[in-house]
């Protein structure tokens, strides 16, 4: 089924909507959720916790690309349940990507909204002046916190040359911050 | 732990962005079919010029060392119907020695051969020396046999001759139809499929070390 069937399913309030998205984006929605977090049962949970963000922000919000609005829901929702959890479980891949960010800018306090919105648009352009591959290698380790070995296995790169896009990328994004007054 | 400030920014990146990660394939350098036609027309290009610089490089040397190839009417058998019963028994006699020296393993003995043209039993030795041709006469008796020098023993003619049979097939790859140690001629005849196989007079002469005592020959048609 396509995205607009879907959505206008959700539109009208079906219940056949989540079984579609399921069917469609279930997959995808794991494999976001496992790679954040270690607990196969925290994921599901929070696959499942998307389906009802879904089902409560479709109406009013018409998402322009459906897939993307479901991975950023179940990105955000699993790094909620990840800092939850950080105590006594913690996602060793997850902290390895993270801690790939914090040279880039530094500080881990909470940012306000604003400040997390005009960040996530400056990556957004600095992204969109990347090569394809760099770009999406980026995207695919700190969006999807996909491993090195995930990430060369589904572009079939080398691991080697993967670590160095990301050193490049990681590089040139934080000249990038710099040039743009933010503090790194 | 908390998520890192530029985690949480990164989750706010356009959606375009994202879903163009999910579906993305990077390009595979692919060869298209014209690259495929140019590769292919290099490298046809290189074979023909390398094969034509070879070919000039070994005629180069077959004129440099004047070396003939002489041309032999194929199909050629001995026309022995006007042979007579003198020339026959000439011709035995001629073998018959040949085969008591070979099988001596006379180190200096070179050919025999019956002449027509002189009517005489010849007999080569490398050094035409009184104690050689005295040594030939008390082991074939005595006989009316005319000495002469000649370059090869038939043994190192021999042994030329078994090197090449070794690599009768490389040989014949280049071009070579067939060889024999010739009495008259006291050397190695080597028979070409072409007056052209330069590369066959190069290996016969340079790679088996048959030089000086080798002679190429080419068959032609014989009309008559």
């Amino acid at each position: 089924m396509d995205d607009l069937t879907i959505i206008g399913l959700y539109f009208a309030r079906s219940e056949q909507a989540i079984t579609e998205t399921d069917k469609k984006y279930g997959r995808l929605c794991r494999s976001v959720a496992c790679s954040i977090l270690p607990d196969a049962e925290d994921a599901d949970e929070c696959v499942n916790d998307t389906y009802l963000s879904l089902w409560s922000s479709i109406p009013p919000t018409s998402p322009d690309n459906l897939a993307a609005f479901i991975c950023k829901i179940v990105r955000n929702l699993s790094l909620k349940r990840l800092e939850y959890n950080n105590a006594l479980k913690r996602s060793r891949s997850v902290t390895v990507s993270l801690s790939e960010l914090e040279s880039v800018l530094s500080g881990g306090n909470a940012a306000s909204e604003l400040e997390l919105d005009t960040l996530g648009k400056l990556i957004s352009d600095f992204l969109r002046h990347e090569s394809a591959d760099a770009r999406n290698v980026f995207i695919r380790r700190y969006y999807f916190f996909d491993s090195l070995g995930d990430i060369a296995k589904r572009y079939s790169f080398s691991e080697s040359k993967v670590k160095s896009m990301l050193y490049h990328t990681r590089k040139r994004l934080k000249a990038f911050l710099e040039k743009e007054g933010i503090d790194c | 732990m908390n998520t890192p400030k530029l985690a949480a920014a990164i989750g706010r990146i356009d959606s375009d962005l994202v879903a163009d990660a999910i579906d993305y394939k990077p390009q595979k350098k692919r060869i298209t079919s014209l690259c495929k036609g140019i590769i292919a027309a290099a490298a046809c290009l290189v074979l023909v010029l390398g094969i034509t610089v070879i070919h000039a490089e070994l005629k180069q040397y077959t004129v440099q060392n004047n070396i003939q190839v002489g041309l032999i009417a194929s199909g050629a058998a001995a026309d022995f119907s006007t042979a007579t019963e003198h020339k026959g028994d000439k011709l035995w006699q001629a073998n018959y020695i040949h085969n008591l020296l070979a099988n001596e393993g006379v180190p200096f003995y070179g050919c025999c051969f019956y002449d027509s043209d002189s009517d005489k039993i010849m007999l080569g030795i490398t050094e035409n020396s009184e104690a050689n041709r005295a040594r030939i006469a008390a082991l074939i008796g005595d006989r009316d046999i005319t000495f002469f020098e000649c370059g090869y023993s038939f043994q190192y003619l021999e042994e030329l001759y078994d090197r090449l049979n070794d690599s009768r097939f490389a040989l014949k790859l280049l071009g070579v139809d067939g060889f024999c140690v010739s009495e008259e001629s006291n050397r190695l005849t080597v028979t070409l499929a072409g007056e052209n196989c330069y590369a066959a007079i190069y290996a016969v002469n340079e790679l088996y070390d048959c030089r000086g005592a080798a002679e190429f020959v080419t068959a032609v048609q014989d009309w008559r």
